[in-house]
């Protein structure tokens, strides 16, 4: 009988579809919003607990390859990290790459001291070969620094160290900063890539670093976000704020299902009033509403604000929003709770039933 | 065999059943009339297990309902008692067709079977052309019919119906009636229609009236 009934159901939740959209679309803004909010401690984490899950991407690779390797390659390679192969990469010719995401560069001595890496890294290197790739591809990827990233390109391979982690910033022409030679090559290279580079004789010229970005505009606005961002981690990072838009999130969205488990009731009114009429027992009309509703999270709500949160944190914000134990277990507890607290709202409502009522509403 | 004996039932301050008492036997056509207010209606949502009596006790085959358990009330619900409310309340979401044949759903009969019940009902009920339109697509009287239709297709061994006619002209009240007297008939079916309609007194075996919360036998 079940079936039967969670059929009748499914049919009345296709009939009031258009609404019921309306409703899971807010819903799903706010939920997303709400994992944004709790995924934001592993967001800011990223450089301590990768690595993380490895995925195909789209390698943009330049650097010690001529450009007239390049061109005569078929745009394809293959890319080998930590000894996997991720995938075929297209390899982009000059005039293609503004929007590269990795580079391979000489002597990133300079470029290390903006990163966000640990600078003992940068004594292990000893050859000229050497990448800076931002947040966002080391966790498409699965690498950290000091991995060994290698670039198989038909029989061609480079290999180099991962030495600098960057957080990308919406400035997407100023990714990675190298020093004067460097910047020769990829100028030339990429007439569209804007390269600063610094003459620095040692580490200890801080002073003349700091005055020497201060005059470049991307330089000083590079700076202003790497600060803002150390600010924003700083603050993200007090748990107790944290913990407070959890468990506040936790209550709306609760509240939420409350709401909607009586907007399902209410619209089901007359379903409701006329399968109890006809004998069915109200344990399996509040197992059918319960189920509706877990579906309608589980296949719609869940899913969509989870694309909706990490489409957000990756292409708006541009850090790597990973989907780790701990996100699980939140997206879990939530479900659960939701079920639970629909099962108990259903429940009550069905007890409360003023059938006659309802039958005798014209 | 249906039993009513001493039955009270009060909304607020008002006493609508002041000690209503009557019997039905198996195969009767019992007419209820009366007044707007007078009851009919609670009578019936009582008989149909909707509304509990605060006192009396209601008999269904020497079994007090009044005091059964909600299984047993589902249970009387599913197999034992047919109610077409006055509402007509149906499901939205499905065709006359579906509609009519709920309650074969529910059981889990098979589609062709469901068709073709479904198509002789509506043919007695005059809705043969309706069986592919929704609820909001008909009459206030063309759904009453359906309901008719659907507690038919339960076969109950007690069926309340609740003003039949009502909205309907004289040739389908006719159609109506004989219908659910035909149906009382061959299934030996206790049949009690509350009603202000004349009409039903042409029908039933016997006929009582409801006022000020009591009722008579005429």
């Amino acid at each position: 009988m079940f079936l039967k009934i969670f059929k009748i159901f499914i049919k009345d939740f296709k009939r009031s579809l258009r609404w019921e959209i309306k409703y899971i679309l807010a819903l799903v803004l706010i939920i997303s919003y709400w994992f944004f909010i709790v995924s934001i401690p592993s967001i800011t984490a990223f450089n301590e607990v990768g690595p993380y899950k490895v995925a195909q991407y789209d390698l943009y690779v330049t650097g010690p390859l001529s450009e007239n390797t390049i061109k005569k390659l078929d745009r394809e390679a293959k890319v080998i990290v930590k000894g996997k192969t991720i995938g075929d990469i297209p390899v982009c010719s000059s005039s293609r790459c503004e929007n590269m995401d990795v580079l391979i560069v000489n002597n990133l001595t300079t470029a290390l001291r903006l990163t966000e890496i640990n600078l003992a890294y940068a004594k292990e290197i000893k050859g000229n070969k050497g990448a800076v790739i931002d947040t966002f591809t080391a966790g498409k990827l699965g690498v950290r620094v000091g991995d060994t990233l290698t670039i198989h390109v038909k029989n061609v391979s480079a290999s180099c160290k991962v030495v600098g982690i960057l957080y990308p910033t919406s400035v997407t022409r100023y990714r990675v900063l190298v020093d004067e030679k460097s910047v020769q090559n990829i100028s030339n290279l990429f007439p569209g890539y804007s390269c600063v580079w610094l003459k620095l004789k040692n580490k200890s010229e801080e002073n003349n670093l700091i005055q020497s970005l201060s005059k470049s505009y991307y330089a000083v606005k590079r700076i202003d976000i790497l600060r803002g961002r150390e600010n924003m981690v700083e603050n993200l990072q007090n748990s107790t704020v944290i913990k407070v838009i959890f468990y506040g999130g936790l209550v709306v969205l609760l509240t939420l299902v409350f709401r909607e488990m009586q907007v399902i009731f209410k619209s089901k009114l007359n379903t409701l009033a006329v399968l109890m009429t006809l004998g069915v027992p109200k344990r399996t009309l509040v197992t059918c509403l319960t189920l509706e509703l877990a579906i309608k999270w589980v296949l719609l709500v869940i899913p969509v604000s989870l694309i909706l949160a990490k489409f957000y944190v990756e292409n708006v914000i541009g850090l790597f929003m990973p989907i780790d134990s701990n996100f699980v277990v939140i997206v879990i507890v939530l479900l659960a709770s939701s079920i639970l607290l629909s099962l108990l709202v259903s429940y009550k409502l069905m007890k409360d039933f003023d059938l006659a009522g309802v039958l005798s509403e014209v | 065999m249906l039993e009513i004996l001493n039955v009270h039932k009060r909304f607020g301050s008002i006493e609508v059943l002041k000690g209503v008492s009557f019997k039905v036997k198996p195969g009767e056509f019992v007419a209820v009339f009366g007044p707007s207010g007078s009851g009919k209606t609670t009578l019936l949502n009582i008989l149909a297990t909707i509304l509990h009596p605060d006192r009396g006790e209601v008999l269904i085959d020497g079994r007090n309902i009044a005091r059964a358990s909600e299984d047993f009330l589902t249970a009387l619900r599913f197999d034992y008692i047919g109610y077409v409310y006055q509402s007509c309340k149906m499901i939205n979401s499905l065709n006359l067709l579906d509609n009519i044949t709920l309650p074969l759903i529910i059981k889990g009969e098979s589609k062709s079977n469901r068709v073709r019940i479904a198509i002789e009902l509506a043919e007695k009920l005059g809705l043969s052309n309706r069986l592919k339109n929704y609820p909001s697509q008909l009459s206030f009287g063309e759904r009453k019919r359906a309901l008719i239709g659907m507690v038919l297709c339960k076969k109950p061994k007690l069926m309340l119906v609740d003003e039949p006619t009502a909205n309907l002209d004289e040739s389908n009240s006719r159609c109506v009636l004989e219908l659910l007297d035909d149906f009382r008939q061959s299934h030996n079916s206790m049949l009690i229609v509350a009603t202000h309609d004349s009409l039903v007194k042409e029908y039933a075996t016997k006929i009582y009236t409801l006022t000020d919360g009591k009722i008579i036998e005429e």
